[in-house]
C-alpha cells in the first residue's frame, strides 16, 4: 500500500505538471485507413508501419500508403485487421493478422506472401497472431490467440507448433499468447493468458510456469493473466498484469508487484512495455507512463481522459512516441517539444525576486491603487552595477533596493525636483557609466544630482504631450516617448522612441543626434517605431541592433547612421521586435508576435520557435525582455513569460533518413504496376531508372523520416550530370526536371530535420534517359550515309546532265549538219533540176525554128515541172516548219498527199486514221522520212500494183505508230521483192534512220500490205 | 456573171487574176486589193459575189479579213487562196466563214470551175479538213445545248466518209443522194462551223 500511495502522489503531480501534453493525432482525416490501431513499428528505413482494424498503413511523415487485402489478389494482405506488424533483423517486414495468419512484404513489389494455417502440421497452428518476436537464433516465434506458439523458419516458412497440452506440464500453459521476449542465457520468456508467465529451453525443448504462491501457499491469481513482457539483460523479467508491473527477478525467483492506479484511481493493466536504458515505458488502457526502474516510480505522461490507448505503442529514432488508440487514431507524444517552460504572470517576479518582494511589501503597507492598479510588471526596473535596484513607480518616486532586498533611498521625482517636466510617466530608469542615475520621461532625460537632490531635464526634442494640460487630459498613462534606452560603454545614450525614430545623446558633450527612417535610401532606420536596443557584442563599437515595431530588425552602424534590415524576407518570423537579447554564442534571441527567434548574426541564419515548443503564446510584449547575469533569458508575453538558459535549448539532433517516395512523369504519379511505367519496382527499391527521350518531365518525391515537425523538414538535391551543385529545396520534397538531354544522371537527395540537422545518408537513383531514335549512332550514321548517297547522286546528275547536254548539243549540231545537208540535197536534187528543166525547156522552146504546137508542148512540160517543183517544195516546206511537228498534221499531211496522188492516178483512195491522236512531237527529219516513205509507197502503187483502191491505216498505241499502206492490186512474189528493190530499200532505211521498221507482206494477185512501225517513246509529249 | 473580188498582196499573181477573170466568160472582177485594210474599206460599194482571198496578207492576214468581211456581208462568199494545202490555216479560215479554197498552183479552168461550184452552193472539202471539222464538233458537245446548230446524221455521215478519202462522186454513190447534194450539205457544214467557231470564241471570251 505503501508503493501505491507514492505512485498516487507522483500521479497527481504529474497531472498536475503535464497538463495536456503535446500531442497530435494521425487519423483517418489525415490519411489513416481507420482510427483503431492494434500495432505500430519503425522500420530500419525509418517508415512507421500502422496496424489497424481495416488495413495496414505505411506512414513516411506526409502521407499515408494504406494496404489492405484483395480476394482477387493472392499477393495482397491476407486480412484486413492487422494484429501486429515487426521487422526482423534481415529487414524482413512481417505483418500478423487476426485470422489470416502472417503476411511477408515485398517491398519491390508492395506485395505480400501470405502465409496461413492448415491442417499441416508444419503450418501456423492459428491465423489469430498476436505478437512475432525474433529470438537471436533468427527464427521468428509467433504467438496466437489460439494455438500457442510458432517457431517459423522465415526463409522456408517451415514451422514448428508449440502448442498447450493438458497432459504435458512440459508444454506451454496457454495457448492465448500475448508476448515473447528472450534472455541473454536463450530462454525464451512467454506472456500468456490465464497460464502466466512461462519459459522456453531450446536445450530440453520444454516450458516451464511460474506461478507463485503466496505465504499461504495459495496461487497469485492475478499474475495468470500476463499481458505484456520485457526481459533486460540484468535477468529482470518485467511483465505487466491487470493491476501494474511485476518483476521477476530469474536470480532469487522472487516475484514484486508494483501497482498502478489512474487518476480515478482504477488500477492500470499494462498492456505493453517498452524498455529504454532505465525506463519502463508502459501503456494501459487509461494512461501512458513512465517507471523509472532504480526508483521506482511511475510518471504519467499521458491520461488523455476522453480516449483510451491501446496496446500500440512505438518509440521512433527521435524519441517521438507514437502510441495506438482505440477509436482515436494514433497519438504522437513527443516528450521533447517543450523546450521552454512557461509560466503565467509576470517574469519580474522571477527575474527580480528580492525587488520585486520589497515592492511588494513596501505597496502592501501602503496601497495598491498606488500602483495605478496595476501589477508591478509595469514598473521600469534595473538592476545596475553595484547589484542594487532601481525601481521607478508613480507617485512613491524611485526607489534604490540594495540585493538584500532592502529599500536604501526612495528619491521623489514630482515637478519640485524636476522643474517644468511632468515627471509621470517616467518611461526608463538606469545608470550611465560613471555611477550617475538618469530618468526618461517625456521629451527627454533626467540627470539625478545626488548632491542636491534634484534632477536636471534634458530636452532632448519638443512634443505636445509634454504639455502638462495635454497630460493630464488624456491620463497618460504607459509608454509615450523614450520607450527603450541604452548605455554604452563609451557612456553614449542611445534611445528609442515609440514614433521618432532613434535619439543619441552625449552627456558629455550634451549633444543629441536624431536617426530616422528616411522614405529615400534603404540604408535608413527600417522604422521609426523603436521597440529595443541591444549591443552588438562582437562590435559594440561599431554597431547597434535596434528592434522596431513592424520595420523588423535593424543591424545599425553607429558612425554613419546606417542600416542593415533584418526582416521576414530573410527569415525572421515577425517584423515586430519587442526584445532583444545575446546569447554567449553570439546569438541573438528576440520575442515577436510570432514566437521567439533565434538569430545568428554570422551565418545570418534563423531558428524560430513557436507556441508549440512550450512558449507562453507566440505573442510577446514590449519591454519585457532580461537577461539575467547568470544568463538565464526572460521573455514577457500575453499569457505569461518564458524563462530559460539559451544553451539548454537543445537542437533535435536526430538526423533523418530519406526515402524517394514517389517518382511522376509529366506531373503524374506513375506507379511500377502501370503498363509500360519505367519503374520496373517500387520506387523505395528503384536503383535505376531508363527513360525514353519523349519521357522529358520527370518529378522525384522524397520524404525525410523524421518525425519531429516533417512540414519543417528541409531537403536538398542534385541531378548529378545535370547540375552538380545541391539545389536547396527548402521544405519542398519534390524535384522535377524537365528536358534532359540523353545521357547517363544520378538523382541524389539528402534531408535534415526541423533543426537543420542533415541526414547523412542520401537517396539515389540512377537516371538513363535514352537518346531519340534520331540521336542514336546507327541513326546519325544512316543520315550521313544517305546525306553522303544524296551528295553524290546530285554530284553524279549534275555530271551527267553537262555530259549529256554536251551530247544532246553535239547530237543537235549533227542533226543540224544532217537536216541542212538533206535540205540542200532536196533542193538540189528535187527543186534544182526541175527549175534548170524549166530553164531549158524554156529557152528550147523560145528557139526561132520551133513550131507553135512544139511551144504548147514545151509549156507543157513547164507548167508540169513548176507544177513539181511547187509541190516539192511545199513537201520541204511542210517538213521544215515546226508547227507541222505533231502527229495529228503528219497524218493530215499523209492524208492529204495520199488522196491527191491517188485521185490523179484514179485510184480510190480510202483513209483510216483515229478521230484523236495523241500529241506527240515529231521532229521534221522523222516527218520528212515518213512522208517520203509514204509517198514512195503510194508511188509503188500507183506504177506497180495495178489496184483499183488503196488504203492507208494510221494507228497508235502507248508505245508506237504504225501506218499501214494496203493495196488492192496484183501483188507480188516475196521471195523476188527485188523487183522494186530500191524503192523499197529506200522506205526501209529512212524507217530505220528515224528507228522504226518496216514489214512488208504480199499474196501474188492478192494485194501487198506495207507495215510502218515507229517507236513513239523517243518523242516528247505536247 | 459572177462578180468576184481579188484581195492578193503578189502584184503579178493579182494581175493574172484579174486578166483570167475578165477574160473569162460568166466572170467579173470588181475589185482587186492588195492588202485587207482597202479591201473592207472598199468591197461593200462593190457588191462582189465571190472574193477570192489570199491567206498570207501584210498587216491583217486572210483569216482575219475574212472574219470582218463575214460580220459585214454574211451573204458574201468567201473563197481562200493558197500556195500549199495548209490544213490548220485553211481551217480557221473555214471557221472564220471561208466557203472553200482553192490553191494558186490550180490550174486556172479549174479555179473557174471552183467559182462557178461555189457560186451555186457548192463547198470543196478535202478529208483533212472533214476530220478537222469532225474534230471541232466533237470536241464541245455540250454547247449544242445552247441551241447552237449541230451536225446532223447525214452530214456527219458526209465527214466520215470524206475523211475516209472518200470522193464526192464516191460519196454521193456510197449514200444514194446526187454529188450537188453532197455540196449542199458541205456548204452547210461550213455555215455551222463558222456558228459553232463564232459561239466558240464567245464561251471562250467569257471563260476568260
Amino acid at each position: 500500500m505503501r508503493i501505491i500511495g507514492f505512485t498516487l502522489a507522483i500521479l497527481f503531480f504529474s497531472i498536475m505538471m503535464f497538463p495536456q501534453e503535446a500531442s497530435e493525432f494521425l487519423t483517418i482525416d489525415q490519411g489513416l485507413s481507420q482510427n483503431y490501431i492494434y500495432s505500430i513499428w519503425q522500420d530500419k528505413k525509418g517508415f512507421l508501419w500502422i496496424g489497424t482494424k481495416d488495413g495496414l498503413n505505411r506512414y513516411d511523415g506526409y502521407e499515408f500508403i494504406c494496404y489492405r487485402h484483395n480476394p482477387a489478389d493472392s499477393t495482397s494482405l491476407s486480412e484486413n485487421n492487422v494484429s501486429i506488424v515487426f521487422e526482423d533483423s534481415h529487414q524482413r517486414l512481417w505483418v500478423g493478422t487476426n485470422g489470416g495468419g502472417l503476411n511477408l512484404y515485398d517491398r519491390a513489389k508492395e506485395s505480400f506472401v501470405q502465409i496461413t494455417s492448415s491442417a499441416d502440421t508444419t503450418t501456423l497452428s492459428s491465423n489469430y497472431i498476436t505478437c512475432i518476436f525474433e529470438s537471436r537464433d533468427g527464427f521468428l516465434w509467433v504467438g496466437t490467440t489460439d494455438g500457442g506458439l510458432n517457431k517459423l523458419n522465415p526463409v522456408t516458412f517451415a514451422v514448428q507448433r508449440f502448442i498447450h497440452q493438458a497432459s504435458n506440464s512440459n508444454s506451454v500453459s496457454s495457448n492465448y499468447i500475448h508476448a515473447i521476449s528472450e534472455s541473454d542465457d536463450g530462454l525464451l520468456w512467454i506472456a500468456t493468458a490465464q497460464g502466466g508467465l512461462n519459459y522456453y529451453n531450446p536445450k530440453s525443448k520444454s516450458f516451464s510456469h511460474i506461478l507463485p504462491k503466496d505465504k499461504d501457499g495459495q496461487e497469485l491469481k492475478y499474475l495468470n493473466d500476463v499481458t505484456s513482457l520485457s526481459v533486460n539483460k540484468k535477468g529482470m523479467v518485467w511483465f505487466g498484469t491487470a493491476s501494474g508491473l511485476n518483476l521477476y527477478d530469474t536470480h532469487s525467483g522472487k516475484i514484486l508487484h508494483y501497482p498502478v492506479r489512474d487518476s480515478n484511481g482504477n488500477p492500470c493493466l499494462i498492456s505493453n512495455i517498452l524498455e529504454v536504458n532505465n525506463t519502463l515505458y508502459i501503456s494501459s488502457f487509461q494512461l501512458f507512463a513512465a517507471f523509472d526502474i532504480r526508483e521506482k516510480k511511475y510518471l504519467v505522461l499521458s491520461e488523455p481522459s476522453d480516449k483510451w490507448f491501446t496496446n500500440a505503442v512505438c518509440k521512433d529514432k527521435s524519441d517521438i512516441f507514437w502510441l495506438g488508440t482505440g477509436g482515436w487514431g494514433v497519438m504522437k507524444y513527443n516528450p521533447n517539444t517543450k523546450m521552454f517552460h512557461s509560466t503565467p504572470g509576470v517574469f519580474l517576479n522571477e527575474a527580480f525576486p528580492t525587488a520585486v518582494n520589497t515592492l511588494h511589501k513596501y505597496f502592501s503597507s501602503i496601497s495598491s491603487t498606488l500602483l495605478n492598479g496595476r501589477g508591478t510588471e509595469f514598473l521600469p526596473i534595473k538592476k545596475i552595477k553595484t547589484g542594487e535596484y532601481l525601481i521607478a513607480t508613480p507617485h512613491t518616486g524611485l526607489l534604490r533596493i540594495d540585493e538584500s532586498g532592502k529599500l536604501i533611498e526612495r528619491i521623489s521625482t514630482n515637478s519640485s525636483n524636476i522643474p517644468s517636466v511632468p515627471v509621470w510617466p517616467v518611461s526608463d530608469v538606469f545608470e550611465d557609466n560613471f555611477g550617475t542615475i538618469w530618468i526618461a520621461t517625456v521629451g527627454g532625460v533626467n540627470r539625478f544630482n545626488a548632491d542636491k537632490n534634484t534632477f536636471t531635464h534634458i530636452r532632448l526634442y519638443n512634443d505636445k504631450r509634454m504639455i502638462p494640460e495635454y497630460l493630464n487630459k488624456s491620463g497618460a498613462a504607459g509608454y509615450s516617448d523614450i520607450s527603450v534606452t541604452l548605455v554604452d560603454h563609451n557612456n553614449i545614450f542611445w534611445l528609442g522612441t515609440p514614433d521618432r525614430g532613434l535619439l543619441r545623446y552625449d552627456p558629455q558633450k550634451n549633444l543629441t543626434t536624431a536617426y530616422h527612417q528616411e522614405l529615400r535610401g534603404n540604408s535608413s532606420l527600417s522604422n521609426n517605431q523603436i521597440l529595443s536596443i541591444a549591443e552588438d557584442e562582437q562590435h559594440p563599437d561599431k554597431y547597434l541592433w535596434i528592434g522596431t515595431e513592424g520595420g523588423g530588425l535593424n543591424h545599425f552602424e553607429k558612425a554613419t547612421g546606417k542600416c542593415d534590415h533584418i526582416t521576414t524576407d530573410i527569415g525572421l518570423p515577425n517584423n515586430v521586435v519587442y526584445g532583444i537579447l545575446a546569447d554567449d554564442k553570439g546569438n541573438l534571441w528576440m520575442s515577436t508576435n510570432k514566437g521567439l527567434c533565434r538569430f545568428n548574426p554570422a551565418s545570418k541564419s534563423f531558428k524560430n520557435y513557436d507556441v508549440e515548443t512550450g512558449l507562453q503564446s507566440n505573442e510577446f510584449n514590449r519591454r519585457e525582455y532580461y537577461k539575467a547575469p547568470d544568463g538565464k533569458m526572460y521573455f514577457g508575453g500575453i499569457l505569461g513569460y518564458n524563462a530559460f538558459f539559451p544553451k539548454n535549448i537543445r537542437t533535435n539532433s536526430n538526423a533523418p533518413q530519406i526515402v524517394l517516395t514517389g517518382f511522376k512523369l509529366f506531373n503524374k504519379r506513375v506507379s511500377f504496376k502501370d503498363e509500360s511505367s519505367p519503374l520496373k519496382q517500387s520506387i523505395e527499391t528503384t536503383e535505376k531508372i531508363i527513360l525514353e527521350y519523349a519521357q522529358n518531365v520527370i518529378s522525384f518525391e522524397f520524404a525525410a523520416l523524421e518525425y519531429t515537425t516533417p512540414k519543417h523538414n528541409l531537403y536538398e538535391y542534385k541531378l548529378e550530370g545535370f547540375n552538380d551543385d545541391w539545389v536547396n529545396a527548402g521544405t519542398v520534397r519534390e524535384a522535377t526536371f524537365t528536358n534532359l538531354n540523353p545521357g547517363n544522371y544520378r538523382f541524389r537527395v539528402r534531408g535534415a530535420n526541423s533543426d537543420g540537422v542533415w541526414g547523412k545518408n542520401q537517396a539515389a537513383i540512377d537516371i538513363i534517359v535514352l537518346p531519340p531514335f534520331y540521336m542514336t549512332w546507327w541513326f546519325k550514321i544512316a543520315v550521313i550515309l544517305i546525306a553522303l548517297g544524296i551528295v553524290i547522286t546530285v554530284i553524279r546528275f549534275l555530271i551527267m546532265r553537262r555530259v549529256r547536254e554536251r551530247i544532246m548539243k553535239s547530237e543537235h549540231e549533227a542533226a543540224m549538219e544532217r537536216e541542212r545537208l538533206r535540205i540542200a540535197r532536196d533542193l538540189h536534187d528535187e527543186i534544182g533540176s526541175r527549175l534548170t528543166e524549166i530553164r531549158l525547156v524554156s529557152e528550147m522552146a523560145k528557139q526561132k525554128n520551133v513550131s507553135a504546137n512544139d511551144v504548147l508542148e514545151k509549156l507543157e512540160e513547164i507548167s508540169t515541172a513548176s507544177e513539181n517543183v511547187v509541190t516539192t517544195f511545199s513537201e520541204i516546206v511542210w517538213s521544215l516548219n515546226p508547227k507541222n511537228d505533231s502527229l495529228e498534221n503528219l497524218a493530215s499531211f499523209i492524208g492529204q498527199c495520199s488522196t491527191e496522188f491517188l485521185s490523179k492516178a484514179d485510184i480510190r483512195c480510202r483513209l483510216d486514221f483515229p478521230p484523236e491522236l495523241p500529241g506527240y512531237n515529231i521532229p521534221s527529219e522523222v516527218r520528212h522520212n515518213i512522208i517520203l516513205s509514204v509517198k514512195e509507197l503510194m508511188n509503188n502503187i500507183v506504177k506497180h500494183a495495178d489496184a483499183s483502191i488503196a488504203s492507208i491505216f494510221l494507228s497508235t498505241d502507248k508505245e508506237e505508230l504504225s501506218i499501214t499502206v494496203k493495196d488492192n492490186g496484183r501483188g507480188f512474189d516475196m521471195s523476188n521483192v527485188r523487183t522494186f528493190g530500191n524503192g523499197l530499200k529506200n522506205i526501209q532505211r529512212r524507217i530505220e534512220s528515224i528507228g522504226g521498221k518496216v514489214t512488208m507482206e504480199s499474196v501474188i494477185d492478192n494485194g501487198s500490205t506495207t507495215r510502218i512501225i515507229l517507236p513513239l517513246k523517243s518523242f516528247q509529249t505536247q | 456573171m459572177i462578180r468576184v473580188a481579188l484581195v492578193e498582196d503578189d502584184e503579178k499573181i493579182r494581175s493574172n487574176m484579174i486578166t483570167l477573170l475578165e477574160e473569162s466568160e460568166g466572170f467579173r472582177c470588181v475589185g482587186a486589193y492588195p492588202d485587207s485594210e482597202t479591201a473592207l474599206k472598199d468591197l461593200r460599194n462593190k457588191s462582189p459575189e465571190i472574193v477570192l482571198m489570199d491567206i498570207n496578207l501584210p498587216g491583217m492576214d486572210g483569216i482575219e479579213c475574212t472574219h470582218k468581211l463575214k460580220e459585214l456581208m454574211p451573204e458574201l462568199l468567201i473563197v481562200m487562196l493558197t500556195v500549199y494545202e495548209d490544213t490548220g490555216k485553211i481551217f480557221q479560215s473555214l471557221q472564220a466563214g471561208a466557203v472553200g479554197y482553192l490553191l494558186k498552183l490550180t490550174k486556172p479552168e479549174d479555179i473557174l470551175t471552183a467559182l462557178t461550184e461555189v457560186s451555186v452552193g457548192g463547198s470543196p472539202m478535202s478529208a483533212q479538213i472533214a476530220r478537222k471539222v469532225v474534230q471541232s464538233f466533237h470536241r464541245e458537245p455540250k454547247q449544242n445545248k445552247r441551241g447552237e446548230p449541230s451536225l446532223s446524221p447525214r452530214e456527219e455521215q458526209i465527214l466520215e466518209l470524206l475523211s475516209k478519202g472518200y470522193l464526192y462522186k464516191e460519196i454521193a454513190a456510197e449514200l444514194i443522194i446526187s454529188p450537188d447534194t453532197v455540196h449542199n450539205h458541205l456548204r452547210k457544214i461550213y455555215e455551222k462551223l463558222q456558228v459553232h467557231s463564232r459561239t466558240e470564241a464567245v464561251v471562250k471570251y467569257l471563260k476568260n
